[in-house]
């Protein structure tokens, strides 16, 4: 067995078809060699079955087709010996096809024991990702809508979704996780490539579900992952409408326009100091406590004409600041 | 013997010339009718306008992902945006074909209209369960069009929670949940209905190992759908139990958990999968034996292998949740069994092939229907390995390799088994022949627009094109634009047949009593068969005895052996 996942191990880390190829996005992870290879071996299994079948058909209706002076012949009904060879030997090669699996299943699921792993929180929610890195030097209190990672590092991601179930997939790192809501569910890999990847969301979660995409950006060193990382989450430095502007750019964008336009939400120009009219007929002003309580639990009072779809979103006190202060300069 | 064997004079083509579609005239005779070749061709008309319906859909999908890499997100249509119109499309194709076509589709359609017929008894055990099966049915395809005049629904035929169910109900959300709810009843009723009849109405002399292997497919089928089916129904109970005392089962809010869900729903929805695939294959063990003059190969390996996909299907649910959390154990051990599924799967194809050897090969269209069977059901069936195999589908899972990997099993191979099984038993049904060249003509369609629409898709999910999207990107596009003409042509194939069929229909040439020379107990019938299935006492032999029928110019068919019909026995020397 020691000796098996050895070679597999060998095997997986050969640099074969790293950059793609006809079937595969780039191999970018500690696992993609592998479990391309595992695909190669099905494959051709599957084209060895799948020639022999279509070709002894083919073969047949050749050979055996109805023509004058051809009849029919009696042949055995049954055969023991044959059917079982045709059951055990595919069984047999199915058996390997699932050990191997299994290898490489085990390497996508434990991550490594004696290296430092580093944590981030994924929060997949109606139509954005977020990631909020745990580890030094944020400590948690970074947050990016791209994805950062160093090359060779391991991450394990802890995934959650405030509304629908939402899946996290990166092709070119073979893995994919659902943030289920109500569970924490787990997922670790390590880059091996530096670049930009895709990150899709792979389970159905609504109107934008083929919007909900962004980007793993693989770096090459740890300075330029801070950077990038401070570069794109660090808000707090900047003034409040810029600030209120890149949250509404990133998190409400798909859904409010603000040039009068009605989309799924309402638009946000002029919606500042507003009464608008609730679904149960209420009146509410649109203010720093209506925005605010849309924003945490945005079912609770809905506009008059729209669906109840909001995501829940939680900020920080500067986060919010920023997004009154945009609200306020589209009053006009 | 069920039923009364009535004389009646013989007309111009072997049968008499009165028969089941024109003994009693009016709608009100039709609606009330209890006999199971009305009713059975009452489902055929229904699942067919399904398909059509499921497929105006999936045409109307394919053109929108044309060119979904350069769309305009503010583009309207219908006052929808593009995403939300095709979200809506997916959702109603998928509902459609799965609950109104493919699960009722050959069982209820071909199946009710044989299988008595092949056990050469009058009706089904249960004549007025039959009619109220067709009558669920239609209740539930009604409340789908209201789901559609109601401006549809974009759930996911799978219902997901709390995207589905979470949510504020809206009326199309109910009324496909109470569609679905109700198709099951017709399922589980028609299932039931099949067992019985299989078990008591057997003519003496035929032991289960005698019967066609299509009705041990049905009988498999039947199984599932009278054991796994009551589990949809309790799911969607449960889930209004949620929604009216808020005890948390599904819905994170009140403490549920929507994996639990997916639990439920593909405790039935995978052995549904079998219940799709395993009339289909039962079609195919009989087009391939008589199309080859030859008896079945290993023929208790076919009718058991039928039996143990309908159990092993049981115990694989959970390869569905590989990404939803599951534990990583429960993930293998369902990896595990899934394997096992491939084997009774190639048990079948391998029997088929050997059937074929030293036979006399015609390839009449339903034969066509039989060969790109073996080719679409291999690709399908053996891209399952893929996915079967746990490391491999975590990169896979809700991609295209997955959408590709269902339409060759479910749109490739049953959907090609149906085609294939109403060519086969058209003329025994309506009493009239087709144009042999459109049909082949058809069957190249349909054949070509399969592959052109699902092979790229292969590819495209390997290389990470994810399901459900309205938008992709760029370096997708040319394996979707390969997939929508594969589409069109597809749907060009399904219209010709739609064309020449009704053709048929109305001026088609009278069919002989038994065109094929098949061997099963339903061609002793006239074409179309009498109101009471047969007039003359019915020669019971197994199922593959082709020895017994001898072709006849003057009719055009085959008929029975003079020595057959004195002696009132199968004078073959190879049984099952």
């Amino acid at each position: 067995m020691t000796s098996m996942t050895g070679l597999l191990g060998i095997i997986g880390s050969l640099p074969l078809a790293r950059q793609g190829s006809f079937w595969f996005p780039p191999q970018a992870s500690s696992v993609a060699a592998g479990t391309d290879l595992l695909y190669d071996i099905i494959l051709w299994l599957c084209v060895a079955f799948f020639v022999a079948i279509c070709g002894a058909t083919a073969l047949f209706v050749v050979k055996y087709r109805k023509r004058p002076g051809h009849k029919e012949e009696k042949t055995a009904t049954h055969n023991l010996m044959m059917e079982v060879t045709w059951s055990v030997v595919p069984l047999a090669l199915l058996m390997v096809v699932f050990g191997i699996s299994m290898y490489w299943y085990l390497e996508m699921i434990n991550p490594p024991k004696d290296e430092k792993v580093y944590d981030i929180t994924v929060r997949g929610q109606k139509w954005v990702w977020s990631f909020k890195y745990d580890g030094d030097p944020f400590d948690g209190q970074m947050v990016t809508p791209t994805l950062h990672v160093i090359k060779d590092q391991p991450y394990r991601l802890v995934m959650d979704s405030p509304d629908v179930i939402h899946s996290m997939y990166l092709p070119a790192f073979r893995v994919k996780q659902d943030c289920v809501p109500g569970r924490y569910n787990k997922l670790w890999f390590r880059p091996t490539m530096a670049g930009e990847f895709p990150l899709y969301c792979t389970e159905y979660c609504g109107d934008d579900h083929s919007n909900m995409i962004t980007t793993v950006i693989v770096h090459e060193d740890a300075n330029s992952w801070r950077d990038a990382i401070i570069k794109e989450g660090d808000l707090k430095n900047k003034p409040p409408l810029e600030r209120g502007q890149i949250i509404y750019e990133r998190n409400c964008k798909t859904c409010h326009t603000v040039d009068g336009k009605k989309s799924t939400g309402p638009s946000f120009k002029g919606i500042w100091g507003k009464e608008e009219e609730m679904s149960d007929g209420s009146k509410v002003l649109v203010d720093e406590a209506y925005v605010r309580e849309s924003l945490n639990e945005p079912g609770k009072r809905i506009v008059k004409g729209y669906p109840n779809s909001m995501t829940p979103f939680k900020f920080q006190d500067h986060e919010y600041e920023g997004i009154f202060a945009y609200l306020k300069s589209l009053k006009d | 013997m069920a039923g009364g064997v009535v004389e009646k004079p013989a007309g111009a083509y072997g049968g008499s010339t009165k028969n089941y579609l024109n003994e009693t005239r009016g709608i009100k005779n039709w609606l009330i009718t209890l006999d199971h070749k009305r009713i059975a061709l009452m489902y055929l008309v229904a699942v067919t306008s399904a398909l059509l319906l499921g497929g105006f859909f999936a045409i109307a999908l394919r053109t929108v992902l044309w060119d979904g890499a350069v769309r305009d997100p503010q583009d309207l249509f219908l006052g929808l945006r593009i995403e939300q119109m095709y979200n809506r499309y997916f959702t109603l194709h998928g509902a459609v074909m799965v609950f109104l076509f493919i699960i009722p589709g050959i069982p209820a359609s071909l199946g009710n209209f044989v299988l008595p017929m092949q056990l050469g008894a009058k009706d089904l055990a249960l004549p007025r369960l039959n009619l109220m099966s067709l009558y669920l049915y239609w209740i539930g395809a009604i409340f789908f069009v209201g789901v559609l005049a109601l401006g549809g629904l974009d759930t996911g035929w799978t219902l997901y929670p709390p995207y589905s169910l979470g949510r504020d109900t809206s009326i199309p959300l109910i009324l496909a949940l109470s569609a679905v709810f109700i198709l099951g009843f017709s399922s589980i009723l028609t299932g039931l209905n099949f067992i019985v009849t299989m078990h008591r109405l057997r003519p003496p002399g035929m032991g289960m190992y005698d019967m066609p292997l299509f009705l041990w497919a049905l009988y498999a089928t039947s199984l599932i759908q009278v054991l796994a089916t009551p589990v949809i129904g309790l799911t969607l109970g449960l889930s209004l139990i949620e929604h009216v005392f808020h005890i948390g089962i599904f819905l994170p809010e009140y403490g549920g958990d929507p994996v639990l869900y997916q639990h439920f729903f593909w405790f039935y929805s995978h052995p549904a999968v079998y219940i799709m695939i395993l009339p289909a294959m039962g079609v195919q063990s009989e087009l391939i034996a008589t199309f080859s003059r030859k008896h079945v190969f290993g023929y208790k390996a076919i009718g058991w292998s039928s039996i143990a996909i309908a159990v092993i299907g049981f115990i694989v649910w959970g390869h569905h949740m590989f990404v939803a959390g599951q534990s990583p154990a429960a993930g293998l051990i369902f990896s595990f069994l899934t394997f096992f599924v491939a084997i009774p799967s190639a048990i079948k194809v391998f029997n088929w092939v050997a059937t074929m050897y030293k036979g006399s090969i015609e390839l009449k269209t339903p034969m066509l229907y039989g060969l790109a069977f073996m080719y679409l059901f291999g690709i399908g069936g053996l891209t399952g390995l893929f996915l079967a195999s746990i490391a491999n589908n975590v990169h896979l899972h809700d991609t295209y390799f997955v959408i590709a990997h269902f339409h060759m099993v479910m749109v490739g191979s049953t959907l090609n088994a149906f085609f294939g099984g109403v060519h086969y038993w058209w003329p025994k049904m309506t009493g009239r022949m087709y144009n042999e060249t459109l049909a082949k003509i058809a069957c190249l369609l349909v054949f070509v627009g399969f592959n052109l629409a699902f092979m790229p898709q292969f590819v495209a999910g390997t290389r990470g094109m994810p399901r459900r999207y309205a938008n992709y990107s760029d370096e997708f596009t040319i394996f979707h634009q390969w997939s929508t003409v594969g589409a069109y042509i597809l749907g060009a194939g399904v219209l010709l047949q739609v064309i020449y069929l009704t053709h048929s229909w109305f001026k088609g040439a009278r069919a002989p009593k038994n065109p094929w020379g098949a061997a099963s107990l339903e061609w002793q019938s006239d074409s179309p068969p009498d109101f009471h299935n047969f007039t003359k006492p019915v020669v019971v032999m197994a199922a593959y005895d082709y020895e017994n029928w001898e072709y006849d110019a003057n009719t055009g068919g085959y008929e029975l052996r003079k020595e057959v019909v004195e002696t009132g026995r199968s004078i073959a020397t190879v049984h099952n």
